[in-house]
């Protein structure tokens, strides 16, 4: 391992965090992928710290984190509030508490955070709709902390990507993707991730970058 | 002709039942002064009956029909029951405005951010719109043209510096809008937001607090004025609730005088 190398944690589980994460090792990164079994400050702040410890300073930050709920499929009528508070909440929460864990991390090296959700957060979709609000809470509550960390010299982003399935095109009304296909997290995502972390992004924040190939083209 | 003479069409409301969360004081009073004169029967739910019963009082001084039932929206059995009161009394609903939120809290960047204020911000912006949404939902789907309305914020938008969490649930409730508007099109109901920018009493107090912080508010506000409660955020209310609007959904209507031009 280089420890030259930069160091990102990686926060979620599953697929798309694992290929994120074989997609920046693949540019030279140090990864520290963080699991969330409980969301609280306190469990985050000590899981930083130990990944400080044993793998060096943080530079940059990925929260790809969302409740198994929330990308099941349902009616608001039949959801159960207990759902709703572990699809929603416990999705915006997890976001929430990380970056209040992360900060001093970040103050340190000068780093950066990036938040990866859902292109539904922007346009909503039916039967999914506890996770289009978390995603949407995120991507303004990136905004807020860009706004107040730029002074420290972090930049703070978004990346939305495409929920992958025909049928969740039809629950958004977006277009089929220009380009074709949804993300390759590893080849596709990646690189824009590290471009984020890069000093050719130095002026880059409090943005969201669109990475669905180009479906959702509002902005 | 006063500042809301223009308000008092009745025909655009009559016969609709309205419930307005939050509507004691500030932006939900105004809104349910403005849906009471333009002929809906309003229910003001609200947390405290203190604000809640004089706010009704007022409204039916005025000769319409206004109810105050304590609600705090942070309860779902408190959703629940005031709709089912709404009904019993009125016989049906045809819109809810879900306008209360909690005490946003001193300015603070998130790492200093208060536990308290960020739960109560989430339970009554966010759970309370999923609540207030499911349990209305077999009343909306029997009427006409029946909706539902979130309040939101420009900060919803762009998000807040001083207050990033509010912004985070404001911008929440905006994708739940959209998403309901999408998943509720095929039953008739319809779902947005406004974003307004009006005097309430945190605003007073905010005035008094810093006494420059109104020129630099109206200076950077094209209209040149902070919104009016009624007047102003309350006429768009009535234009969302009523037929006029029977062909929008899904959208954020920022009444903010200009001040946000993002969208």
């Amino acid at each position: 391992m280089n420890a030259d190398a930069r160091h990102a944690v990686i926060v979620g589980d599953g697929l798309l965090a694992a290929d994120l994460a074989d997609g920046l090792r693949a540019r030279g990164y140090r990864i520290s992928p963080l699991a969330v079994r409980e969301v609280s400050r306190a469990v985050f702040v000590d899981a930083l710290d130990r990944v400080h410890a044993e793998f060096g300073p943080i530079d940059l930050v990925v929260h790809a984190h969302a409740h198994p709920l929330a990308t099941r499929p349902g009616d608001i009528a039949n959801l159960a509030e207990r759902d709703w508070i572990d699809a929603c909440e416990s999705t915006l929460d997890s976001a929430y508490r990380l970056a209040q864990a992360v900060h001093p991390h970040l103050v340190a090296t000068g780093g950066h955070m990036v938040f990866l959700v859902p292109t539904i957060a922007l346009s909503g979709a039916a039967e999914y709709a506890a996770f289009a609000t978390a995603a949407e809470a995120i991507r303004a509550l990136a905004k807020g902390i860009a706004k107040t960390w730029g002074k420290d010299g972090i930049t703070v982003n978004t990346i939305a990507y495409a929920l992958g399935s025909d049928g969740d095109t039809a629950k958004t009304s977006l277009a089929p993707p220009a380009l074709g296909r949804i993300a390759d997290f590893e080849a596709d995502i990646a690189p824009v991730v590290a471009l984020l972390d890069s000093t050719d992004a130095h002026f880059v924040t409090g943005t969201t970058l669109v990475l669905d190939g180009g479906s959702w083209m509002a902005l | 002709m006063s500042d809301t003479d223009f308000l008092s069409t009745p025909a655009l409301l009559l016969g609709r039942t309205v419930i307005v969360t939050g509507a004691g004081q500030g932006v939900g009073e105004g809104i349910a002064r403005a849906l009471a004169g333009a002929g809906a029967n309003v229910v003001i739910a609200a947390r405290r009956i203190e604000t809640g019963e004089p706010a009704a009082q007022a409204i039916r001084d005025r000769g319409h029909r206004a109810i105050c039932l304590p609600c705090d929206v942070a309860l779902r059995a408190d959703i629940e029951r005031t709709i089912d009161e709404t009904v019993a009394q009125f016989g049906a609903l045809d819109v809810v405005v879900h306008n209360a939120i909690s005490a946003v809290g001193p300015v603070a960047e998130v790492q200093d951010g208060d536990d308290d204020i960020w739960n109560g911000l989430v339970q009554t912006a966010l759970r309370a719109s999923f609540n207030c949404a499911q349990l209305a939902l077999p009343h909306l789907r029997e009427r006409e043209n029946s909706s539902l309305i979130l309040l939101t914020s420009p900060a919803g938008v762009e998000g807040s510096a001083d207050r990033a969490t509010y912004g985070a649930v404001k911008a929440g409730q905006r994708a739940l809008a959209k998403s309901l508007a999408r998943e509720w099109g095929p039953l008739g109901i319809r779902v947005n937001c406004i974003g307004p920018v009006a005097m309430t009493p945190a605003m007073t107090k905010a005035y008094l607090a810093n006494p420059h912080l109104e020129e630099r508010l109206n200076a950077r506000t094209p209209l040149g004025r902070i919104g009016d409660p009624e007047a102003d955020i309350g006429a768009v209310a009535v234009f969302l609730a009523s037929d006029m609007a029977r062909y929008v959904t899904g959208q954020t209507i920022t009444v903010d005088g200009g001040g946000f031009l993002g969208l």
